[in-house]
């Protein structure tokens, strides 16, 4: 059940509607909570245990790590959550391809294996959901969050539908206390949420649906493309990509804001970023800053030496580029992105604001570069859609028609604009009896402009 | 905490202002998609709409017209009908306007919308569709082109026939619930801003190429030699399964077993389409062209008293169920297209005399 989908909209509908009906706040988060698993079921029913799994050991983990006196037992506890986690992911996720890629390097080596896969369906949403219950853990343990007493609440805070399958990763010490406090419907920014709701809705269906028709077969045959369409294709990959995710992501924030609660910022303008580094504090933004928050600062962040800092964001962005799935494509995508982090610590010209238009070029094509192996089915493949960029003789794919340069200079554009202007704080002054037809008419001429074959989140996958 | 604007106080006035709320912008959303649809015409909703728009304009040219799906597409070669038509000293112009993969229902969506738009040029609507099924099958899932014939008349049959479907309650409620969103997704115009657009600006014309190539085959095009991996896959199949194909035409054949529940209400379905054609203008042929030999039996009753062609028995016609004319087990080759046709049009001529005469007494 994807966002986008009219059964969405009726599933919505009925929890909104029960949902504030309920005068009790201990009703409306159960209500919640049995929407969310249902909505997760309505994925796969079979990996609600998963969830039921995670979240039984995150609860009682959190308990025993407040409540243990010695510093080994908390760490114990710790670490039992920790291996829980991540061995669960670890299983669904990366058992494959690592026990595939060990495979292929012993038989490089002249040895002949046979290797135990288990050719396991990805749970949907088990990147995510594991990040939060670990933030959980973690933060208990450091002592920076009080372990929730209430299992509902904690159920709750894994599985809250908005946010379930493809985040934005929301913090225990930012969705707990909300959920300790009743909220009424009157303080609901309904006329926001519900732009935000529309502007997330044409990110994803409008531009990125449609685009994803365009790119795919040149990225599934890069050798057939000509230059420009490969240039082309790539450009409007990282349009299709930010407004998939951004646009997932909008939708996630103005439907938990219609339920009362806030989420967290996930994109910021991405691709108006003048550097790398300032890149990541715009692009899925609750995922770069768990990673710099429970893993580059505790390995020492930029503390130590040059070469432990480039080694740290290495590490980084290695484990960045694995987590987003099992494949040497998403660990080249992350490497290349912590070598470039690197180099810009390094080389004094990134820093010089005269050259900013120029930074803010190479920063965008490095970026739109770095999406190609994010995007290719192979490492092969990506090696061929990037010679080819200076030079393909292919002719077997149809030329894209220039004219999509256009929506990428256009989402370009809007990408300033929006950062600049502050739509929503506009909407919620707008009068209820002009904006509700307003926003009807919105809809209606929306609507003819969504694809009309659904494609899954991309982000769904991790 | 912000004061109520309505008469109303507390927890009643948010459940009031949100109905309000809600109610206001669905009625702009329908009122706006209303407006939108109206400007771009229905036949750029149909699949193959090059073809039609190219019949509505030129449908002075042409007596006859064929609808249905791929059997009729692929089958019936205009030029050779009007051919054999004139050896029996009737002149006739006909058109193929069937459609690859088309359903009954979207049949007859397209033969009301041809009948109300060119009903006056034409003397015969000549009508082949398959079954009135209300399942949606995988290819059909999700499509633009599944969205397109769900007008709210269309969407009322296609529920009537779902309900009458001898399925478990939830499996028919669950149909109901697709066919309801395709209906909505076509009423909010879902998917269609790109033809909007080109219709808006006039860019919809065909070409003089393609009207060429659309006047040279009046609708018509053959199977054989076509590259679609889908279709070259099909043939190879076909290939490798003749023996097969034959033995189950002839257990079809000898069953005899006439129609079951689901095709009754697929011919009464059609019977009452023909009606309408006849209400608007041109005469109505019902038409199930050659199979796997399932229509072999129709009376004259269940034909509601219109004429009703079926070339779906083996044993009338046992050369259309020739592999040799066959490009696959549901169409004909080239070949089989020209026997078909040639057999067609002889049916045709008592049908089409008696239409003469019937025209001639009034």
């Amino acid at each position: 059940m994807l966002f986008s989908e009219l059964r969405f909209v009726a599933f919505f509908a009925v929890v909104f509607a029960v949902h504030w009906g309920l005068r009790r706040h201990s009703l409306r988060k159960l209500w919640l909570l049995g929407a969310s698993y249902a909505f997760y079921a309505g994925w796969d029913w079979r990996f609600l245990g998963l969830i039921v799994f995670s979240t039984l050991v995150d609860f009682v983990a959190g308990k025993r790590i407040e409540a243990g006196g010695s510093p080994r037992v908390r760490r114990s506890w710790l670490i039992a959550s920790l291996t829980a986690n991540l061995g669960v992911l670890g299983l669904f996720k990366y058992w494959d391809f690592f026990v595939e890629s060990g495979a292929v390097f012993l038989e490089s080596l002249g040895l002949q294996v046979s290797v135990p896969t288990l050719s396991l369906i990805l749970p949907v949403g088990i990147s995510f959901y594991t990040f939060q219950t670990l933030s959980y853990t973690i933060d208990v343990y450091r002592g920076r969050l009080e372990a929730t007493h209430n299992p509902a609440d904690f159920a709750l805070f894994v599985a809250f539908f908005p946010q379930l399958v493809a985040g934005p990763i929301v913090r225990a010490t930012e969705f707990l206390p909300q959920l300790a406090a009743r909220t009424e419907f009157a303080r609901v920014p309904v006329r926001a949420c519900a732009t935000l709701f529309l502007i997330g809705f044409v990110k994803k269906a409008c531009v990125a649906d449609n685009i994803a028709a365009l790119v795919d077969p040149v990225f599934a045959s890069p050798e057939a493309a000509a230059t420009a369409t490969l240039w082309l294709a790539m450009c409007l990959y990282g349009v299709q990509i930010y407004c998939d995710f951004s646009g997932y992501s909008d939708m996630a924030i103005a439907i938990a804001g219609l339920l009362g609660y806030r989420l967290p910022l996930n994109f910021d303008s991405p691709y108006t970023a003048a550097s790398v580094t300032d890149f990541w504090r715009r692009w899925h933004i609750s995922l770069s800053t768990w990673f710099r928050d429970y893993l580059y600062v505790p390995l020492g962040g930029n503390r130590g030496s040059a070469a432990r800092t480039w080694l740290n964001l290495g590490l980084v962005f290695l484990l960045c580029g694995l987590w987003h799935g099992a494949s040497w494509n998403f660990i080249v995508w992350g490497l290349v992105h912590g070598v470039l982090l690197a180099v810009e610590r390094i080389v004094p010209v990134a820093r010089r604001p005269v050259l900013s238009l120029a930074r803010w070029g190479l920063t965008v094509l490095l970026v739109m570069l770095a999406w190609v192996p994010f995007r290719s089915g192979t490492l092969g493949d990506a090696w061929t859609f990037l010679c080819g960029l200076w030079s393909s003789p292919g002719t077997g794919l149809p030329a894209l028609a220039p004219g999509w340069w256009v929506l990428v200079l256009g989402v370009g554009l809007m990408h300033f604009v929006m950062a600049r202007r502050d739509v929503l704080t506009g909407a919620e002054r707008v009068p209820a009896a002009v904006f509700a037809p307003a926003y009807g008419a919105a809809v209606a001429l929306t609507l003819p402009w969504a694809a009309v074959d659904y494609q899954p989140f991309i982000y769904f996958q991790f | 905490m912000p004061s109520c604007p309505l008469p109303v106080g507390g927890h009643r006035c948010s459940w009031l202002a949100g109905l309000l709320f809600v109610v206001a912008s669905l009625a702009a959303a329908v009122a706006v998609a209303w407006l939108l649809r109206g400007t771009a015409p229905l036949d750029t909703r149909f699949p193959d709409n090059d073809r039609l728009a190219f019949l509505l304009e030129h449908a002075a040219d042409f007596d006859l017209v064929f609808v249905g799906n791929s059997r009729i597409y692929r089958g019936i070669v205009p030029a050779e009908f009007d051919a054999r038509l004139a050896e029996h000293g009737l002149s006739v112009r006909s058109f193929n306007l069937g459609m690859p993969g088309m359903r009954a229902f979207e049949a007859d969506l397209a033969v009301r919308y041809l009948v109300r738009e060119a009903g006056h040029h034409l003397k015969t609507v000549v009508i082949g569709p398959g079954d009135f099924s209300p399942k949606i099958l995988d290819w059909e899932k999700g499509t633009r082109r599944t969205t397109a014939w769900h007008t709210g008349s269309q969407t009322a049959a296609v529920l009537g026939s779902t309900w009458e479907l001898e399925l478990p309650a939830s499996e028919r409620a669950d149909l109901a619930r697709r066919h309801l969103g395709y209906f909505l997704r076509r009423e909010a115009n879902h998917g269609e801003g790109a033809r909007m657009l080109v219709s808006w600006i006039g860019d919809s014309r065909l070409t003089e190429a393609e009207e060429t190539l659309i006047r040279r085959d009046a609708g018509f095009q053959g199977l054989d030699g076509l590259t679609n991996p889908v279709i070259v896959d099909r043939r190879r199949r076909f290939e490798a399964g003749r023996a097969a194909f034959s033995r189950q035409v002839e257990r079809n054949a000898a069953r005899r077993r006439g129609f079951a529940a689901p095709v009754r209400r697929s011919l009464a379905t059609l019977v009452r389409l023909g009606q309408a054609v006849r209400s608007g203008g041109p005469e109505p042929v019902l038409l199930y062209g050659p199979g796997r030999g399932h229509y072999a039996r129709v009376t004259a009753e269940q034909a509601g008293g219109l004429p009703f062609l079926s070339f779906d028995d083996p044993s009338r016609y046992p050369e259309l169920f020739d592999p040799d004319l066959r490009f696959d087990s549901s169409h004909l080759s080239r070949a089989g297209a020209s026997v078909y046709t040639r057999l067609l049009a002889d049916a045709m001529v008592p049908v089409l005399a008696a239409q003469e005469e019937a025209a001639g007494a009034l």
